[in-house]
């Protein structure tokens, strides 16, 4: 059974369709890229994917989570049951340490699953652990989540939380925007390291940067609210080489072919 | 007509005032205290609407046609009427309940503390009249009742050149009768040049249903040269707790001064403090939290003054407000002319947790010097819905999300208490102040 299944998935935002018909399949273990320039939509699908509510989604669209439609579960539900999104611009929760943060996360996950706590001292040494490995600071447990931190720890974070919470479908998006080669390489290897086969990442960026470090099976290219091509990791270079115009005016050419047959 | 009622209620206010002499021959200067603050509670109006800075308070509550107050002076401290959070956290070196004093041990010559009554019979007379006589005259019918009624209070004086390691603590506890009742508790700080120490004063109440307990409390604090004072003060009772507190704090040159209150319960709080920077390179450091619910109504005035340059000054102040409360911060930095190279910040931060809560926040500057640094700024909403769904992506549900925030809110703002107590303090009270 497919990890993830999107059907016709179509969305509006203040009355705006930002997402036109998107279907896209992927299986435990797959490494999907979709890039795309700005504004087509890149964003909105992961914000869809993890239950964001502002977002209006046509009812006969379907997001299926190991063939069942999460499309009506509420962000927390899908987060308990596997999903992850790393944000491309996470907030700053003052007063709150990263290890209360993360701790309650984990119980609560726990608790859906009738296991039992896991202890807040074991729990901070792992986490520590895991820090070290992404290249933060393990003193950043203690400090409240993402306050005063720079952009590429805040982004350095998102894939600490990762680590800890072990999702089935990890979503990132633009992780890469805004970071240095060095901490790119560092996010780069948490995910690599991650990677195993009943776990499956859709990684959202606008460059072809992170795919050096993070080979994606598939890539796909979203324009205005849909994908207008797909290939593999040589689709990526293509885009790296031409950028996005050809596409664009591939895609125009098409839509105009369609206007003067209808 | 309305007003002509209120008067009638302040002329049964200054019938009890024979009652509390008690036997006790006041020396004259006490006794023009007395006099002065009961010819200026006449004199004064009742504060309205329309007097500046009482726009948003509403004192019906005190002037209610049902309230008829009664000044009750005890004889003897009961230490069982303390409630276990403060006892336990802040064991008191003095008590005060309902103008009855009790007073640890101390006559040591690292510190004293005493009732005024006793503090004078000691020899420390002319040091509280020396206090007193540089005070400015009341201000208004209530700084006006704690002069009149002032039958007594705690004097704590830290001599030159001595430091206290370990902290102070004063409980106050104003309990209520079969009757409406008033009590005017009075504490005064001074610390001489060169000294140090950490004071806490904790403020409880106790009322008898249907009965309201109306406290109208004053504190005084000096701190000399070079002297440094972390105070903390915490307010908490029951519902039918009506209070009005005025603090006024003169600071010497070089001093330091850490200034702490937690506002925790009480139908109503109006909690004044008025700073006077005397000398040059003062550091002042205003630290609060209010957490407010049901349809109580809480009020903070502050007023820093810096007459002197090369002072700093930094407030930091948060209210929680909850259900129908109303919760008001008013602040204002004064720069004086001569007070150049001041540096001031000033922040007020409102956390709203239901639509019918009110908070209102009004920072202000006034600034005469040309050579100054000063920021204000106040923000006030309800958590963020980003911030809730930011937890849910993590498994945590909205309402988990809603708790841990307010213990954020809270957090943040005890992290700048210098008190090591208080939190332990906080997380007891919290369960019952906050309906997470």
């Amino acid at each position: 059974m497919s990890l993830l299944k999107i059907k016709n998935l179509r969305a509006l935002i203040e009355g705006q369709l930002i997402l036109q018909g998107i279907d896209l399949t992927v299986n435990p273990g797959e490494v999907h890229a979709i890039m795309g320039p700005n504004g087509s939509g890149k964003s909105t699908l992961a914000q869809i994917l993890a239950g964001n509510e502002k977002y209006e989604v046509s009812p006969e669209s379907e997001i299926l989570l190991l063939g069942e439609n999460i499309l009506d579960i509420p962000p927390e539900e899908r987060s308990r049951r596997g999903v992850f999104i790393a944000f491309q611009y996470p907030v700053e929760i003052p007063g709150l340490s990263n290890t209360e943060f993360l701790h309650t996360a984990i119980n609560e996950i726990r608790k859906s699953k009738n296991l039992p706590p896991v202890d807040i001292w074991d729990f901070e040494k792992q986490l520590k652990e895991k820090m070290k490995e992404i290249g933060l600071d393990p003193s950043f447990s203690e400090r409240s989540v993402n306050e005063g931190f720079s952009g590429g720890e805040k982004k350095r974070n998102e894939i600490v939380q990762m680590a800890v919470l072990e999702p089935v479908l990890a979503i990132l998006d633009e992780t890469d925007s805004g970071l240095d080669i060095d901490a790119l390489k560092s996010v780069a290897e948490g995910v690599n390291r991650m990677r195993s086969p009943d776990r499956s990442f859709i990684i959202i960026t606008h460059y072809q940067r992170l795919l050096n470090y993070i080979q994606p099976d598939f890539v796909h290219v979203l324009y205005k609210g849909k994908i207008v091509k797909s290939g593999g990791f040589e689709l990526a270079l293509e885009l790296e080489q031409k950028g996005y115009d050809w596409l664009k005016k591939e895609e125009e050419m098409e839509m105009s072919s369609i206007g003067v047959l209808s | 007509m309305a007003i002509m009622y209120q008067d009638d209620k302040k002329i049964q206010l200054l019938e009890s005032v024979a009652h509390i002499r008690n036997g006790f021959v006041f020396p004259n200067w006490w006794e023009y205290l007395l006099r002065n603050g009961a010819d200026a509670f006449e004199v004064l109006p009742i504060p309205n609407k329309k007097t500046e800075g009482w726009r948003e308070t509403n004192l019906m509550p005190f002037f209610s046609p049902q309230r008829k107050w009664t000044l009750r002076v005890h004889k003897k401290v009961q230490e069982e009427n303390i409630p276990k959070n403060i006892y336990d956290i802040f064991p008191p070196t003095a008590i005060w309940e309902n103008g009855a004093i009790k007073s640890r041990t101390y006559n040591s010559p690292t510190l004293f503390i005493n009732s005024f009554k006793d503090s004078i019979l000691r020899g420390y007379g002319n040091i509280i009249q020396q206090i007193f006589e540089k005070e400015k005259d009341p201000q208004h019918i209530f700084e006006a009742l704690s002069d009149m009624f002032m039958h007594n209070g705690i004097f704590l004086y830290i001599p030159k050149e001595t430091v206290v390691e370990k902290p102070i603590h004063i409980t106050i506890m104003s309990r209520g009768f079969d009757a409406d009742t008033v009590d005017v508790p009075r504490v005064l700080v001074y610390l001489d040049d060169n000294a140090q120490a950490t004071v806490t004063v904790h403020y409880g109440a106790d009322t008898q249903e249907p009965h309201s307990v109306w406290v109208n409390a004053r504190e005084q604090i000096i701190v000399g040269r070079n002297a440094h004072l972390k105070y903390l003060n915490s307010i908490q009772g029951t519902n039918d707790t009506l209070r009005f507190f005025s603090t006024s704090v003169q600071l010497g040159c070089e001093s330091s001064f850490s200034y702490n209150s937690l506002h925790l319960s009480g139908q109503f709080i109006r909690s004044e403090i008025d700073v006077e920077i005397e000398g040059e390179n003062v550091t002042s450091q205003i630290n609060g939290l209010v957490i407010n619910k049901g349809r109580c109504f809480s009020e903070t005035q502050q007023l820093i003054q810096h007459l002197k340059g090369y002072g700093t000054s930094r407030i930091h102040w948060r209210g929680l407000g909850q259900e129908q409360s109303k919760t008001v911060y008013r602040g204002k930095i004064y720069i004086a002319p001569d007070a150049q190279k001041s540096d001031s910040i000033q922040q007020f931060k409102g956390l709203s947790l239901s639509d019918e809560a009110v908070i209102n926040a009004k920072p202000q500057l006034e600034i005469y010097a040309d050579d100054v640094r000063c920021t204000h700024g106040a923000t006030v909403g309800p958590p963020p819905p980003d911030l809730i769904y930011y937890f849910q992506t993590r498994g945590i549900k909205p309402d988990k999300a809603r708790s841990l925030l307010i213990r954020g809110f809270i957090n943040q703002i005890l992290k700048e208490f210098p008190i090591r107590e208080v939190e332990d303090f906080v997380n007891i009270c919290i369960s019952k102040e906050v309906k997470e």
